[in-house]
């Protein structure tokens, strides 16, 4: 039997590695492995540039991306250019998350690629009232079938799911983590949700939240880029708690309004601009997505480390208003 | 302002409920939540007022409670009354009588959650939308987990066929041989006459997306305070657990003959509590 080359020092390629989450995995790649990393981003990487480090500035629908992989002969992707801003147009989002994806795993097929790690969310199941209390891995996406501007999203998981099943000699791993949170963590719904103080909450609704610390993300990436692994894994961090007792942690001050003017009101301030969240995101104040994270224990070995009073402590503060 | 607030809170946390609080089994989080929303103090708080529709109101007749074990268990009960009066007898008295006291994880519509208020105090008070998936995984847990296998069927019947057991989905079973949960069969008398329903409208109650419509009995007399549960006298059996071993995913033949047993056992303990009880009204 012939043994694999040693993939400790095979070159592994993280796409929009300037994000939060695409920092931290480089930092810990960097630190605790021996594999040679490239960046790729359309965005700058203005912070030092460390030994193993390549940055390549490309756009991953223009040609010099695919020379990347090209050259290089990555052993392994971990592919986070995806945007979840709701304030870019449908349009944009796609061509991105889907339209990107699709390149990116094509070229993993055609270099020769053994493994590629993808970042999906817990947030495709959706926040319906009739949810199971824990959802896993295998039920079925609701979130597009009830908003049609997140179908992007769904698409995504879809094309992700769909490669897993044709493609069996590329190893896929798609996480769907819950609200990732964090020191380097600027984006997601939760995130801009938390910068309000006072925050809107829907009168007589709390739902169960999850949250996970963007160095459990990491861990689970880290598992997932592990040999054979492969599959559609949920990432939950520590446990789960209502929103109001999130909100209590972090000393913000809470304004319950009726959910239909909730909704009225968010979307007439998503309109000019006011609110960053999207009307669906109401949803998400009134029902919970909380999902099943046993698969990833079970088969990976995923533990978080991070415990529940942790992972809120790592909430940066909201700004003040007079900033 | 703070000091009715003590007050109120002292008269839902007396000592009883205070020891009951204590002794209460379930796991949860360091913020005291456990991952489907139950929150024990606030639960304990609501069981302080349901535990005055069960002494005074219902004036319950708890019999059996020793047979409730203290590890992962299915209660299977019959089912009547249009509304869930015996559901909420029932965990009542697994809180107050059992040893340790039980919370009751028994499964609300999935309507509830569209309601503001209602659906945060039914989850604090461990009360779940779910599907068998999460019945498992909360036997897994060693929960208490309620059971009415009729469903609508005994719940929407009208009062001439009070006490007659409805035909049994058999999830429950496949979730006992799944999970090795004993099952503790459970004769409720009193809630199929806590609403005497003679007609149960099915095209009006289709027409609004309910599963039924009951006709009080009392509706000419009382209007729409005829939907108010009546002060029936309430008797409960819990029977002595029963375990079954076997395929859970053997055929419904199968199935239902373990099934069977467990109705028959239901019937026996119903009938004790018809024997038992002096009349409709009793004291």
């Amino acid at each position: 039997m012939s043994r694999r080359p040693d993939e400790s020092k095979q070159p592994v390629v993280i796409t929009g590695v300037c994000g939060g989450v695409g920092r931290v995995l480089l930092r810990q790649l960097l630190a605790e492995t021996k594999h040679p990393v490239i960046g790729l981003d359309k965005r700058n990487w203005v912070l030092d540039r460390p030994d193993r480090f390549d940055f390549r500035r490309v756009d991953l629908r223009r040609g010099g991306a695919e020379d990347v992989f090209r050259t290089v002969k990555p052993h392994a992707v971990v592919h986070l250019a995806f945007v979840s801003d709701q304030t870019v147009s449908r349009d944009r989002r796609h061509v991105i998350n889907v339209q990107g994806t699709q390149r990116v795993l094509e070229w993993c097929l055609r270099y020769g690629v053994k493994k590629v790690v993808l970042l999906s969310r817990a947030s495709v199941y959706g926040a319906r009232p009739d949810n199971p209390s824990k959802i896993s891995e295998d039920m079925p996406l609701k979130l597009g079938a009830a908003y049609a501007e997140l179908s992007d999203l769904v698409e995504f998981d879809h094309l992700c799911r769909s490669w897993m099943w044709e493609h069996r000699k590329l190893e896929v791993v798609l996480l769907r983590p819950v609200h990732i949170v964090g020191p380097n963590i600027r984006e997601g719904m939760l995130y801009r949700y938390l910068q309000g103080d006072p925050v809107l909450r829907a009168l007589g609704f709390d739902p169960m939240m999850q949250l996970i610390h963007e160095e459990d993300v990491i861990q689970a990436i880290r598992l997932g880029l592990k040999r054979d692994a492969r599959g559609i894994y949920n990432v939950a961090g520590a446990g789960e708690l209502p929103l109001s007792a999130v909100l209590r942690a972090l000393g913000r001050r809470a304004i319950p309004i009726p959910h239909p003017a909730l909704a009225l009101l968010d979307r007439a301030a998503f309109a000019v601009g006011l609110s960053k969240l999207p009307s669906h995101a109401v949803d998400f104040l009134r029902f919970g997505c909380v999902v099943d994270g046993s698969r990833i224990r079970d088969e990976l070995g995923y533990e978080p480390r991070f415990d529940l009073r942790r992972t809120l402590d790592a909430i940066p503060a909201a700004p003040s208003i007079l900033e | 302002m703070g000091s009715i607030w003590d007050r109120l809170d002292r008269f839902l946390l007396d000592d009883e409920m205070r020891s009951i609080l204590e002794r209460l089994p379930n796991k949860v989080n360091e913020f005291g939540y456990d991952a489907w929303g139950l929150h024990p103090p606030t639960a304990v708080r609501s069981l302080a007022i349901t535990r005055f529709l069960y002494r005074h109101y219902f004036r319950t007749d708890a019999n059996g409670m020793e047979n409730i074990p203290s590890g992962r268990v299915l209660l299977i009960a019959n089912h009547g009354g249009q509304f869930p009066m015996d559901g909420l007898v029932a965990g009542t008295g697994a809180v107050l009588e059992a040893d340790p006291p039980r919370i009751v994880r028994a499964m609300v519509e999935r309507w509830v959650p569209t309601l503001p208020f209602a659906s945060t105090l039914f989850a604090r008070c461990g009360q779940i939308v779910g599907n068998r998936e999460d019945c498992r995984k909360l036997l897994e847990n060693e929960e208490c987990v309620l059971v009415f296998p009729e469903g609508v069927r005994g719940s929407g019947k009208t009062i001439w066929h009070r006490y007659e057991l409805q035909r049994f989905g058999l999830g429950f079973m496949r979730l006992a041989l799944e999970t090795g949960a004993p099952i503790v069969p459970v004769g409720i008398v009193g809630s199929e006459e806590s609403i005497p329903s003679v007609y149960d409208m099915k095209a009006i109650a289709r027409l609004i997306g309910a599963p039924y419509l009951p006709v009080p009995a009392t509706l000419p007399l009382l209007g729409p305070l005829s939907f108010l549960p009546l002060p029936t006298k309430f008797v409960l059996h819990f029977g002595e657990p029963m375990h079954f071993e076997g395929d859970p995913d053997a055929s419904d033949a199968e199935v239902s003959d373990k099934v069977e047993q467990v109705k028959d056992a239901m019937r026996d303990l119903i009938e004790r509590g018809l024997k038992k009880r002096r009349g409709i009204f009793a004291r």
